[in-house]
């Protein structure tokens, strides 16, 4: 579903990312972790189109991304949600589903309304549907924000950028259990960057560590865990 | 900071204000005398500016200060036609809001990639030079001295100006209001609140923020096309920067954070400013005072200062009759 090829991104002589080669399957929930400094969000920056790569190549679905803009990507059907949720703190938690509809959805606006109200309903927040978005706690945010792109039909690629960070423990199940669903039911590929080892755990199959900018190892969590250039990268040399 | 700007776009009761609003001002002849009336005319015209520069700079944060020069271009397209080449009135203000719409659309182009400060400045340096183009070249524009433009109806009888300047004012406001409840709405404010995010989700931001700025300035070309063909004289002066100052001023008298705002502060500061006229320029101190009053203390503006009020008073009447 999605593959980069070579992927390099450079900031003067920084190098973020070195030569990513990474392939997801159709379906798969991969996860992302690897220390802070990484390079993960701007591997996630360069396949959505906010920065453009030095050099390499992004397939998804067989196609090329390369010279797409943001909002042309979306409309492929690669979304993504943002390490700080950005909602638009100005509408309803409603019109903040809405609008991704009016974005890039697909039927009529009363489906969308319908759609809106059924996400609402799942995740517990029905009660907030008129509610300016800025009154969500931080936790709603994130829910609100990942809920956004199931608005979507063609949604095929969902990339989410720490979707857990500072989540309370029941809003997080509320989310891994969204995330199952709409895998299972309607086949949409996750690519999830996160710290948390045990939703990771829950969620993902396989797992790329990234340090440094580079791709370290990929395979299982506890495969990968386990290995020595991991725990150094996360913890140092000393330790090992 | 930008709280509530755009907080209440999109219910029905902003049009049942400027409904209400509308209702008064036509009403309005039957009352005032001819002076008031031509007055109440011209703010009519403030309105349209108003209003579409609460649009681009209100809803989509595009703060731009180049209402004025959009009115002004609208208002010499049709007066050059007209004055050279005698093309029917008709077919000059439709001439006007197209070149203003293109021009806009060009400007937007332009200061696409700046943000906030920079945006006013480039707009303001625009606007500028539009004006002074106009005085420098005298040879064909008459520069300060006046270009004579025919008047609409062929009279100067104010009662009918009246009306069509109110229908222009409503009409325009209803276009607004509509691209402000569609889809559209919600881009524009998506752009305001965070582009990044808007152009993630597949909203295509250039191109929306390029429509505001073209919508806006054909509204405020067409408005400046009439208001040529109603004072009969234009000159470079309606490009300057004290007419973009008053925009603002009327924009935040009424309310920046509401729709109908405009609507009612374009004839409030109007008709405040022609009896202030007789002091000069102090009149501009005076506002001045009030805009920084009530950045102050009441930042949703005069209209909303009025409800709060009304539903406050409203709130003790009923009171005082549940103890009765």
């Amino acid at each position: 579903m999605l593959e980069t090829i070579g992927l390099t991104k450079r900031f003067g002589g920084l190098f973020a990312n070195t030569d990513i080669n990474l392939s997801i399957a159709e379906g798969e929930i991969r996860g992302l972790i690897g220390p802070n400094g990484a390079g993960k969000t701007t591997f996630i920056n360069l396949l959505t189109g906010v920065e453009e790569p030095s050099s390499g190549d992004i397939w998804l679905a067989g196609k090329t991304l390369l010279g797409q803009v943001p909002y042309t990507r979306a409309r492929r059907g690669l979304l993504r949600t943002f390490q700080v949720p950005k909602l638009f703190r100005n509408m309803t938690v409603l019109e903040n589903l809405l609008i991704q509809h009016f974005a890039c959805g697909q039927g009529t606006q009363r489906d969308a309304r319908l759609r809106a109200d059924g996400l609402l309903e799942m995740a517990g927040l029905t009660r907030l549907r008129d509610s300016p978005a800025s009154h969500l706690s931080g936790g709603q945010q994130a829910l609100l924000q990942l809920l956004g792109g199931f608005m979507v039909e063609r949604l095929r690629c969902y990339l989410l950028d720490e979707p857990f960070a500072g989540v309370n423990p029941i809003v997080k199940d509320t989310m891994v259990e969204l995330i199952h669903q709409y895998n299972r039911s309607r086949g949409i590929t996750f690519l999830i960057v996160s710290h948390e080892m045990s939703v990771i755990r829950q969620l993902c199959s396989r797992v790329t560590v990234l340090a440094e900018g580079k791709v370290l190892i990929e395979g299982a969590l506890d495969e990968v865990t386990a290995n020595a250039q991991v725990i150094d990268a996360y913890l140092g040399k000393t330790w090992s | 900071m930008s709280r509530g700007l755009t907080r209440r776009g999109c219910g029905l009761r902003p049009l049942l204000i400027s409904g209400l609003l509308i209702g008064v001002a036509a009403l309005v002849p039957l009352r005032v005398n001819d002076y008031l009336l031509q007055v109440l005319t011209i703010s009519f015209y403030y309105v349209v500016l108003a209003v579409s520069w609460n649009l681009l700079a209100g809803y989509t944060g595009q703060f731009s200060l180049a209402q004025q020069a959009f009115a002004t271009i609208g208002a010499y397209t049709t007066g050059m036609l007209g004055h050279y080449y005698h093309v029917p009135i008709a077919v000059g203000i439709v001439a006007a809001g197209l070149v203003s719409g293109l021009v806009g659309a060009i400007l937007g182009v332009m200061v696409l990639r700046l943000r906030a400060i920079y945006l006013a400045i480039a707009t303001w340096a625009f606007a500028e030079t539009l004006r002074i183009t106009l005085t420098a070249a005298y040879e064909f524009t008459r520069g300060d001295l006046g270009l004579s433009v025919p008047t609409l109806l062929g009279n100067l009888d104010p009662l009918p100006y009246y009306y069509i300047f109110l229908a222009m004012a409503a009409a325009s406001t209803l276009i607004v209001y509509l691209v402000v409840r569609s889809p559209i709405g919600f881009f524009l404010r998506a752009i305001k609140d965070d582009e990044l995010r808007a152009a993630s989700m597949g909203i295509n931001t250039t191109f929306w923020k390029v429509f505001a700025f073209a919508l806006t300035s054909v509204l405020s070309g067409l408005a400046g096309a009439f208001y040529a063909h109603y004072v009969a004289v234009i000159s470079p002066q309606i490009a300057d920067f004290t007419e973009m100052a008053k925009i603002i001023v009327m924009v935040i008298v009424g309310g920046i954070g509401t729709f109908a705002g405009p609507l009612a502060g374009a004839p409030v500061v109007q008709v405040v400013s022609s009896f202030l006229h007789q002091y000069g320029q102090w009149s501009n101190v005076i506002f001045a005072v009030l805009v920084i009053v009530l950045m102050r203390t009441y930042r949703d503006g005069g209209i909303a200062l009025l409800l709060h009020a009304f539903r406050l008073l409203w709130a003790r009447v009923a009171d005082g009759r549940g103890q009765a």
